[in-house]
Protein backbone atom coordinates (compact mmCIF):
# COMPACT_ATOMS: atom_id res chain seq x y z
CA UNK A 1 0.00 0.00 0.00
CA UNK A 2 1.26 3.74 -0.25
CA UNK A 3 3.18 5.02 2.11
CA UNK A 4 0.73 7.81 2.57
CA UNK A 5 -2.64 5.43 2.42
CA UNK A 6 -1.24 3.51 4.98
CA UNK A 7 -0.59 5.85 6.79
CA UNK A 8 -4.40 7.44 6.64
CA UNK A 9 -5.90 4.08 7.82
CA UNK A 10 -3.70 3.85 11.03
CA UNK A 11 -4.53 8.01 11.40
CA UNK A 12 -8.03 7.23 11.14
CA UNK A 13 -7.93 3.60 13.52
CA UNK A 14 -6.02 6.13 15.97
CA UNK A 15 -8.93 8.41 15.64
CA UNK A 16 -11.72 6.25 16.04
CA UNK A 17 -10.12 4.75 19.21
CA UNK A 18 -9.38 7.98 20.41
CA UNK A 19 -13.22 8.40 20.30
CA UNK A 20 -14.32 5.58 22.15
CA UNK A 21 -12.05 6.60 24.64
CA UNK A 22 -12.93 9.62 24.87
CA UNK A 23 -16.94 10.03 23.78
CA UNK A 24 -17.84 6.09 24.50
CA UNK A 25 -15.99 6.21 28.01
CA UNK A 26 -15.40 10.03 29.08
CA UNK A 27 -11.68 9.08 29.21
CA UNK A 28 -12.42 5.91 31.76
CA UNK A 29 -9.94 3.60 32.49
CA UNK A 30 -10.88 -0.33 32.58
CA UNK A 31 -12.64 -0.44 29.78
CA UNK A 32 -12.39 -1.99 26.44
CA UNK A 33 -11.80 -0.97 23.15
CA UNK A 34 -11.27 -3.91 20.56
CA UNK A 35 -9.65 -3.34 16.63
CA UNK A 36 -10.65 -5.62 14.42
CA UNK A 37 -8.71 -6.04 11.32
CA UNK A 38 -9.40 -8.26 8.00
CA UNK A 39 -9.22 -7.73 4.13
CA UNK A 40 -12.81 -8.69 2.44
CA UNK A 41 -14.38 -8.29 -0.75
CA UNK A 42 -11.02 -6.69 -1.64
CA UNK A 43 -11.31 -4.15 0.88
CA UNK A 44 -9.12 -3.39 3.56
CA UNK A 45 -12.06 -2.91 6.99
CA UNK A 46 -10.84 -1.75 10.12
CA UNK A 47 -13.58 -2.60 12.81
CA UNK A 48 -13.54 -0.02 15.84
CA UNK A 49 -15.91 -1.20 18.72
CA UNK A 50 -16.98 -0.03 22.44
CA UNK A 51 -19.35 -0.79 24.98
CA UNK A 52 -19.80 3.09 26.34
CA UNK A 53 -22.32 5.57 25.62
CA UNK A 54 -23.27 5.98 21.57
CA UNK A 55 -22.55 8.17 18.76
CA UNK A 56 -24.86 11.30 18.84
CA UNK A 57 -27.22 11.26 15.97
CA UNK A 58 -25.79 14.60 14.63
CA UNK A 59 -22.29 12.51 14.80
CA UNK A 60 -23.33 9.58 12.99
CA UNK A 61 -25.41 11.50 10.08
CA UNK A 62 -21.68 14.05 9.84
CA UNK A 63 -19.90 10.35 9.06
CA UNK A 64 -21.98 10.80 5.53
CA UNK A 65 -22.88 14.53 4.68
CA UNK A 66 -19.10 15.48 6.29
CA UNK A 67 -18.76 18.78 8.35
CA UNK A 68 -17.08 22.26 7.36
CA UNK A 69 -14.30 21.80 9.74
CA UNK A 70 -11.28 22.18 6.96
CA UNK A 71 -13.30 24.73 5.69
CA UNK A 72 -11.53 27.76 7.44
CA UNK A 73 -9.94 31.06 6.61
CA UNK A 74 -6.21 30.46 6.94
CA UNK A 75 -5.13 33.29 7.86
CA UNK A 76 -7.44 33.90 10.79
CA UNK A 77 -5.67 32.04 13.45
CA UNK A 78 -9.06 32.37 15.96
CA UNK A 79 -11.03 30.75 13.75
CA UNK A 80 -8.60 27.95 13.37
CA UNK A 81 -10.06 24.72 14.75
CA UNK A 82 -8.64 22.42 17.52
CA UNK A 83 -10.67 19.47 17.58
CA UNK A 84 -13.48 17.95 15.86
CA UNK A 85 -11.66 16.70 13.01
CA UNK A 86 -11.41 13.16 13.59
CA UNK A 87 -14.68 12.03 11.84
CA UNK A 88 -14.22 14.50 8.83
CA UNK A 89 -10.22 12.91 8.75
CA UNK A 90 -12.11 9.45 9.13
CA UNK A 91 -14.48 10.44 6.13
CA UNK A 92 -11.89 11.99 3.41
CA UNK A 93 -9.67 9.49 3.75
CA UNK A 94 -11.29 6.05 3.61
CA UNK A 95 -13.70 5.01 0.97
CA UNK A 96 -16.73 4.02 3.44
CA UNK A 97 -17.23 5.34 7.48
CA UNK A 98 -20.21 3.65 8.92
CA UNK A 99 -21.02 3.11 12.20
CA UNK A 100 -23.73 1.16 14.17
CA UNK A 101 -25.33 0.73 17.95
CA UNK A 102 -27.39 -2.18 18.84
CA UNK A 103 -27.24 -0.75 22.55
CA UNK A 104 -24.77 -2.42 23.48
CA UNK A 105 -22.06 -2.27 21.35
CA UNK A 106 -21.05 -0.06 19.19
CA UNK A 107 -18.93 -0.27 15.80
CA UNK A 108 -17.50 1.95 13.46
CA UNK A 109 -16.45 0.28 10.66
CA UNK A 110 -13.70 1.86 8.14
CA UNK A 111 -13.65 0.26 4.80
CA UNK A 112 -10.65 1.15 1.87
CA UNK A 113 -10.57 -0.52 -1.46
CA UNK A 114 -7.43 -2.27 -2.51
CA UNK A 115 -5.77 -2.55 -5.64
CA UNK A 116 -5.05 -5.91 -7.25
CA UNK A 117 -1.46 -5.09 -6.90
CA UNK A 118 -2.10 -4.71 -2.34
CA UNK A 119 -3.93 -7.47 -2.47
CA UNK A 120 -1.24 -9.50 -3.91
CA UNK A 121 1.20 -7.85 -1.41
CA UNK A 122 -1.18 -9.15 1.29
CA UNK A 123 -1.50 -12.43 0.53
CA UNK A 124 2.17 -13.09 -0.28
CA UNK A 125 2.93 -11.44 3.14
CA UNK A 126 0.51 -13.42 4.78
CA UNK A 127 2.06 -16.74 2.92
CA UNK A 128 5.62 -15.52 4.03
CA UNK A 129 4.94 -15.78 8.01
CA UNK A 130 2.83 -18.83 7.41
CA UNK B 1 7.40 14.26 25.23
CA UNK B 2 10.97 15.05 24.76
CA UNK B 3 12.66 18.17 23.25
CA UNK B 4 16.11 19.85 22.59
CA UNK B 5 16.09 23.59 22.58
CA UNK B 6 18.73 25.69 20.94
CA UNK B 7 18.49 29.82 20.78
CA UNK B 8 19.71 31.03 17.07
CA UNK B 9 19.71 34.66 17.92
CA UNK B 10 15.71 35.27 19.30
CA UNK B 11 14.89 32.45 17.09
CA UNK B 12 13.89 29.44 19.33
CA UNK B 13 14.56 26.04 17.94
CA UNK B 14 12.77 23.33 19.65
CA UNK B 15 13.59 20.33 18.32
CA UNK B 16 10.50 17.09 19.11
CA UNK B 17 12.76 13.94 19.79
CA UNK B 18 9.72 11.43 20.27
CA UNK B 19 8.01 9.71 17.11
CA UNK B 20 4.53 9.63 17.84
CA UNK B 21 2.48 12.76 18.65
CA UNK B 22 -0.78 11.12 19.45
CA UNK B 23 -3.97 11.69 22.30
CA UNK B 24 -2.62 10.44 24.97
CA UNK B 25 1.01 12.86 24.83
CA UNK B 26 -0.56 15.86 22.58
CA UNK B 27 -1.24 17.18 26.34
CA UNK B 28 2.34 17.62 27.51
CA UNK B 29 3.26 18.48 23.76
CA UNK B 30 0.69 21.40 23.82
CA UNK B 31 1.69 22.26 27.77
CA UNK B 32 5.54 22.20 26.48
CA UNK B 33 4.85 24.41 23.69
CA UNK B 34 2.74 26.96 25.40
CA UNK B 35 5.66 26.99 28.23
CA UNK B 36 7.53 28.49 25.66
CA UNK B 37 5.16 31.28 24.29
CA UNK B 38 4.57 32.35 27.29
CA UNK B 39 8.39 32.62 28.51
CA UNK B 40 8.80 35.11 26.59
CA UNK B 41 9.72 33.68 22.83
CA UNK B 42 7.65 34.88 19.90
CA UNK B 43 9.73 33.07 17.15
CA UNK B 44 9.71 29.57 17.26
CA UNK B 45 11.07 26.56 15.00
CA UNK B 46 9.74 22.96 15.70
CA UNK B 47 12.06 20.33 14.33
CA UNK B 48 9.94 17.46 13.70
CA UNK B 49 12.50 15.28 11.51
CA UNK B 50 11.92 12.61 14.52
CA UNK B 51 7.83 12.67 13.83
CA UNK B 52 6.72 9.53 11.88
CA UNK B 53 3.40 9.64 13.00
CA UNK B 54 1.10 12.95 14.20
CA UNK B 55 -2.97 12.74 14.76
CA UNK B 56 -5.59 14.92 15.30
CA UNK B 57 -5.03 15.72 18.51
CA UNK B 58 -1.34 16.54 18.03
CA UNK B 59 -2.01 18.83 15.25
CA UNK B 60 -5.18 20.56 17.89
CA UNK B 61 -2.44 21.50 20.32
CA UNK B 62 -0.06 22.79 17.41
CA UNK B 63 -3.10 24.90 16.78
CA UNK B 64 -3.47 25.77 19.86
CA UNK B 65 -0.25 27.06 20.23
CA UNK B 66 -0.25 29.70 17.02
CA UNK B 67 -3.54 30.50 19.02
CA UNK B 68 -1.71 31.67 21.80
CA UNK B 69 1.19 33.13 19.85
CA UNK B 70 -1.72 35.07 17.67
CA UNK B 71 -0.37 37.86 15.64
CA UNK B 72 2.66 38.69 18.03
CA UNK B 73 5.45 35.92 16.58
CA UNK B 74 5.59 32.84 14.77
CA UNK B 75 5.67 28.70 15.17
CA UNK B 76 6.82 27.20 11.81
CA UNK B 77 7.54 23.63 11.25
CA UNK B 78 10.21 22.08 9.96
CA UNK B 79 11.51 18.43 9.04
CA UNK B 80 7.64 17.44 7.63
CA UNK B 81 8.38 15.25 4.84
CA UNK B 82 6.24 12.54 3.81
CA UNK B 83 3.45 10.81 5.07
CA UNK B 84 3.65 13.35 8.04
CA UNK B 85 3.18 16.14 5.77
CA UNK B 86 0.12 14.48 3.88
CA UNK B 87 -2.03 14.85 7.14
CA UNK B 88 -1.06 18.76 7.47
CA UNK B 89 -2.35 18.50 4.00
CA UNK B 90 -5.30 16.30 4.40
CA UNK B 91 -6.51 19.00 7.04
CA UNK B 92 -5.58 21.97 5.08
CA UNK B 93 -2.72 22.99 8.12
CA UNK B 94 -0.35 23.02 5.40
CA UNK B 95 -2.20 26.78 4.36
CA UNK B 96 -1.50 27.58 8.42
CA UNK B 97 1.69 26.91 8.85
CA UNK B 98 4.80 27.67 6.91
CA UNK B 99 6.96 24.40 6.51
CA UNK B 100 10.61 24.38 5.68
CA UNK B 101 12.69 21.24 4.75
CA UNK B 102 15.81 22.26 7.46
CA UNK B 103 15.76 24.24 10.84
CA UNK B 104 18.39 26.43 8.64
CA UNK B 105 15.78 27.77 5.91
CA UNK B 106 12.90 28.25 9.05
CA UNK B 107 15.36 29.87 11.24
CA UNK B 108 16.44 32.48 8.19
CA UNK B 109 12.63 33.04 7.47
CA UNK B 110 11.89 34.08 10.98
CA UNK B 111 14.92 36.32 11.66
CA UNK B 112 13.94 38.11 8.38
CA UNK B 113 10.75 38.23 9.92
CA UNK B 114 11.80 39.75 12.76
CA UNK B 115 15.25 41.95 11.25
CA UNK B 116 17.53 40.40 14.15
CA UNK B 117 21.18 39.04 13.96
CA UNK B 118 21.78 35.38 14.06
CA UNK B 119 24.18 33.78 16.68
CA UNK B 120 23.80 30.84 18.20
CA UNK B 121 23.62 29.55 21.62
CA UNK B 122 22.70 26.05 23.13
CA UNK B 123 20.00 25.62 26.09
CA UNK B 124 20.30 23.05 28.35
CA UNK B 125 17.12 21.49 29.08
Amino acid sequence: MDPVDAYRVELCAVEAVTNAIRHAYGNRAGDEVSVTVCIRDNKLEVEVADTGLAMLAAQVSQLSTGSDVFEFDARDRASLPIGGMGLQIMRESMDEVSYQSDGKVNRLLLSKRLSDQELDSVKNNVGARD
Amino acid sequence: MRFEQTMVGDVLVAKVLDSRIVADVAPRFKHQLIGYITGGNRSIVLDMRAVSFIDSSGLGALVSSLKVIGRDGDLVLCGTGGTVASMFKLTRMDKVFRMFSTTEEAVAALTLDSGVSVEQAPLSN
